[in-house]
């Protein structure tokens, strides 16, 4: 009978140790809004699709986010696979009017994404957070759940080099040159690339949501393609020495891109990040309007 | 067309050698795991007994349909089975909790005289290294798995049962 | 495609020789080593009519071995896992090899321990199942220590600690749980020993840590689950209830809102020989339990909500599966099981057994709370009346007779109510209203030869989905160790014509003792793989497959 009672002793040990109950879910909270261009920044990627029901609600998260952090969560989304087919080919979504749907927002850097993430296989909507795992449940990609706590755990650590976007275009001729400048922080090695994305704001379309279908449904940092390496998403090289040391500075000059005329200059945006070779990693992120 | 053909005699070629190399194996005793019986009670494997007589052990599932025809057929000829060689049938409900609690209605209603008992957490199934269901034991006097098939084999798979039996009961080798 | 039909043999080389080895090995020191492997290799045509899409590496691969080495009151096992990669349709987590599940278990003096990798289910597993179904690839294996003790007759209690499976890797979370079974039948011997009804209780707490940094929410980094359940048996009924309580556990599943959860299961059966009748009620609200709050699909589930509704095995009648709504429904289940006696009109010369079920899922009825209160709890909910939004119906009906010594047959009619939009997660289907007829002919020609044919047939009314279906399945089971299988799906009730395809495939196998293998080729279509609460779309595909299994 001794075994049972302190069987029990363990198990309401137990039942007092195994319960947070909230009282008030919100935290307390003052956003702080930076003065310059040296804080950390992260770079989240919303993968997502028109006819994918549960995506909007990924979008205003990650806003939720954005506001939460002014000026340091640079986000894009990027319309991949299966959700993100026009119709046709894909089948209409039931009780979608005819000649919806029929935006095509994939860009030919979509393959390089499939082969290096594989992502015909995910379940959407998700993200990728600086391109890492996830750093409190190591997932990759992470579920949209988690994206609040993995920003505000990678905003807590220290920067490894900060970038700023100096671009230069021309709204005649649509050709646009790009410079980032900025420098590293830390002592380190190894190699290092700038991609430059460019993303575009306040599209129009057709968007499944939830069990309704809204056919004006606002698009933002919608993926345009790659500025310095068409076609892949990993950029091209920084030129640095061998051994990086805290004042090391970064200059990149971007190769000439001319800028489609199906895209309004005016609601574009550029977005440079830092990768990190050695894991695909990204240090740092900046993002600044075309024009 | 031959590529496949190849293949196929490949593969059949290789299975048929191992499966005689596996007919010599030595025998396993019963692994000694928790199983419930229909009205709830802890029962442990290693108890099961026949007063050294063969017993069959049968896994199955009530979605399990050529499970449940083996059963129901073995139901017909089972009281001539034990009068000739004393066996006791075992079935193992491998069925989860969506479908644990039909199990009593419907060997009740089918009649069944076999000892049925549950492994819902498939603690026995996993230990006998069962695939999938059916899946037949038979056991000697002893207690050792002498005979074992993963299928239910619709042309006399349950004579060749009985023959298994009633060889096992002599005290002969079975195949 | 040549490549594939040189590395599948050469594979199987390697394995056989592996397994002999293994064969010889039975015997070590006393101890014995058993256990028993799969392999399914897959070889994929595209085709763009059927869905089938382009697999880049042509071919896929699973298979596992388990090996389990037993020693008196000391066991270990591993299985190792192989997916290389993973067929087309089964979760993409799944990579590589590896041994993902080994285990050490000692047993003595009513103490089991077991280290590593284990199993376990809670009551009726409303807090705590922790299985594998391999076909679907769940697994949320226990990675840690288990504990069962039986400190006196009547009394059993379980233990657990640790983290889950996740695919490849172990989820960050942490479970801990308890759980204590009382028969009091079995504990009080002497006392009750004329009580002819049997009483068990039972008793669960389980409860998972999981870091957190979220600037918005404070949240609970321990949540806890509790149960109480009774099983009372007299005679030819058998009652079962089990209650579980959950508390704030804002997730990914429930839309990040702080209400408790509830869940309540009973069944009741009566039966004795000849009939059997069943019945079954499983109301939940919020009760999903996961060890990630941010996991999807079947990811690192905690304990497991039964789907009550009939398993059908029956390839269209399984067409639309059911999965429990872990978010809230109410749902029940009527079976009666009943043997018309041989020698009577109705009966028959060698009896007839009927079996007729019912099931359905309903939605809670909930009201939306508004403002701080809304976003907070999110909704409350009744217990009456239930909510409006079917989620799923199925009657049915089925018919097993012997007509003479050779020929015997297996009529199935049901008809289910199936809402594609609350359980498949899509907009703007209506309710698909399905229609089944089986008939499952098995002759016995003689000895050597058995003829079983399976016809089916589908109707959905106005074309919805993918129509309608007829299934046509002739199974020649040939001498002791063979079998031919011919089976065509033919969606001929399609909407678009150019998809009204006859899905034709051949199937042959051969199995002795504990060894089987099986070749087809042929398209398979688009299903919906179920087991226990977890379902799985397979995709469609045109191919070769060749399967392996055996234990040795």
């Amino acid at each position: 009978m001794k075994k049972v009672i302190s069987i029990a002793a363990v198990f309401s040990i137990l039942i007092f140790a195994g319960c947070d109950k909230v009282l008030i879910p919100q935290q307390p909270r003052t956003v702080v809004i930076p003065t310059n261009d040296t804080i950390r920044k992260i770079f989240i990627e919303d993968f997502t699709g028109h006819t994918c029901q549960n995506c909007p609600a990924a979008a205003d998260t990650l806003e939720a986010i954005k506001a939460a952090y002014p000026e340091r969560i640079i986000a894009m989304a990027v319309h991949i696979d299966y959700f993100a087919i026009p119709c046709p080919p894909n089948p209409m979504p039931p009780g979608a009017l005819a000649g919806t749907f029929t935006e095509d927002f994939r860009t030919a850097e979509n393959a390089d994404y499939e082969a290096i993430y594989t992502s015909s296989n995910w379940a959407y909507p998700t993200g990728i957070i600086n391109r890492m795992p996830d750093p409190i449940n190591a997932s990759l990609p992470t579920p949209i759940g988690a994206w609040a706590s993995a920003a505000a755990t990678i905003l807590e650590d220290s920067m490894t080099a900060y970038i700023k976007i100096n671009p230069s275009y021309n709204s005649s001729t649509r050709v646009l040159n790009v410079t980032v400048t900025g420098e590293f922080l830390c002592d380190t090695t190894g190699s290092y690339n700038i991609a430059l994305y460019l993303v575009e704001d306040d599209l129009h379309g057709s968007q499944v949501d939830g069990s309704t279908i809204d056919n004006n449904y606002t698009f933002d940092h919608v993926f345009r393609g790659c500025i310095n390496s068409p076609g892949f998403i990993s950029g091209e090289p920084v030129t640095l020495p061998g051994i990086i040391s805290g004042h090391t500075p970064i200059n990149y000059t971007s190769p000439a891109f001319v800028v489609s005329p199906n895209f309004n200059a005016a609601k574009c945006h550029i977005i440079a990040i830092l990768i990190n070779n050695a894991d695909r990693g990204v240090l740092q992120a900046a993002e600044a309007d075309l024009q | 067309m031959k590529r496949i053909s190849s293949a196929l005699l490949c593969t059949v070629f290789l299975f048929t050698a191992f499966a005689f190399r596996f007919d010599d194996t030595p025998n396993q005793k019963l692994p000694s795991v928790n199983v419930k019986t229909l009205d709830g009670k802890v029962v442990n494997t290693s108890t099961f007994a026949n007063d050294g007589k063969p017993i069959i052990i049968d896994f199955w599932a009530t979605w399990c349909a050529p499970c449940k025809k083996e059963l129901n057929e073995i139901m017909e000829v089972y009281p001539d089975w034990q009068a000739e060689s004393g066996v006791k049938l075992i079935t193992i409900s491998i069925d989860d909790q969506r479908n644990s609690p039909k199990v009593k209605p419907y060997v009740d209603s089918k009649g069944w005289d076999f000892e049925t008992y549950l492994d819902e957490n498939q603690d026995l199934k996993r230990a006998m290294n069962v695939n999938n269901v059916p899946h037949t034991f038979v056991l000697n006097g002893n207690g050792e798995i002498v005979w074992q098939s993963n299928v239910y084999n619709a042309n006399g798979g349950v004579e060749e049962l009985h023959e298994v039996v009633n060889k096992v009961a002599k005290g002969e080798k079975p195949q | 495609m040549k490549k594939a039909f040189v590395l599948i043999p050469a594979f199987l080389t390697g394995l056989v020789s592996f397994l002999s080895a293994q064969a010889s090995l039975n015997n070590v020191g006393g101890g014995q080593i058993h256990g028993n492997f799969e392999l399914i290799a897959q070889y994929y045509n595209p085709d763009s009519i059927i869905g089938a899409d382009t697999i880049p590496e042509k071919a896929l691969f699973n298979g596992f071995s388990n090996v389990t080495y037993t020693n008196g009151k000391f066991s270990a096992g591993i299985r190792y896992e192989s997916y290389l990669n993973h067929l087309n349709g089964y979760p993409d987590g799944y990579k590589g090899t590896g041994l993902l599940y080994r285990y050490a278990s000692y047993k003595n003096d009513g103490l089991e321990i077991t280290v590593g990798s284990s199993y376990e289910q809670f009551g009726s597993g409303l807090t705590l199942r922790m299985y594998e179904e391999r076909a679907l690839g769940y697994d949320n294996a226990l990675e840690g220590f288990r504990v069962r003790y039986s400190p006196i007759k009547g009394i059993y209690l379980k233990g657990v600690w640790g983290k889950q499976r996740n695919f490849m890797g172990y989820g960050t979370g942490i479970v801990r749980g308890i759980n204590g079974e009382v028969n009091l039948n079995e504990l009080f011997e002497a006392r009750m020993d004329s009580v002819k009804t049997q009483f068990i209780l039972g008793g669960s707490f389980v409860s998972k840590f999981q870091a957190d940094n979220d600037p918005f929410l404070v949240l609970p980094k321990n949540v806890g689950v509790w149960s109480a359940s009774a099983n009372i048996i007299r005679n030819k009924i058998n009652f079962f209830a089990e209650y579980a309580y959950k508390i704030n556990d804002p997730s990914s599943s429930n839309g990040f809102i702080y209400k408790p959860g509830e869940a309540l299961f009973s069944s009741i059966t009566y039966s004795q020989k000849g009939f059997g009748a069943y019945l079954s009620v499983l109301r939940i609200d919020n009760f999903s339990f996961r060890s990630d709050r941010t996991a999807s699909l079947q990811q690192l589930q905690i304990n497991m909500l039964p789907a009550l509704t009939k398993q059908h095995t029956y390839s269209l009648a399984a067409f639309y599966p059911f999965a429990s709504q872990p978010n809230g429904q109410v749902s029940w289940q009527a079976e009666i099981n009943y043997k018309l006696k041989r020698g009577t009109k109705l009966g028959g010369k060698y009896g007839t057994d009927l079996s007729l079920n019912y099931s359905a899922a309903y939605g809670l009825d909930t009201n939306q709370l508004h403002d701080d209160e809304g976003r907070m709890f999110g909704y409350s909910s009744n217990y009456l009346p239930i909510g409006d939004t079917v989620f799923f119906q199925d009657v049915n009906i089925e018919v097993f007779r012997k007509f003479s010594k050779k020929v015997k047959a297996t009529f199935l009619y049901t008809h289910i109510i199936y809402n594609k939009n609350a359980l498949e997660g899509k907009a703007g289907y209506p309710y698909i209203n399905a229609d089944v007829f089986v008939a499952d002919v098995t002759w016995s020609v003689n000895e050597k030869l058995t003829l079983r044919t399976d016809l089916e047939h589908m109707s959905v009314p106005h074309k919805v989905d993918f129509g309608n279906w007829a299934v046509l399945l002739e199974e020649i089971s040939l001498g002791d160790h063979y079998f031919v299988a011919v089976m065509d799906q033919w969606n001929y009730g399609n909407k678009d014509p150019d998809r009204r395809v006859h899905y034709f495939s051949v199937q042959g196998g051969f199995s002795k003792g504990t060894n089987r293998i099986v070749v087809g080729y042929g398209k398979q279509r688009q299903g919906i793989l179920c087991v226990g609460g977890v379902c799985r779309l397979v995709p469609a595909s045109n191919g070769f497959t060749l399967t392996i299994t055996s234990s040795f």
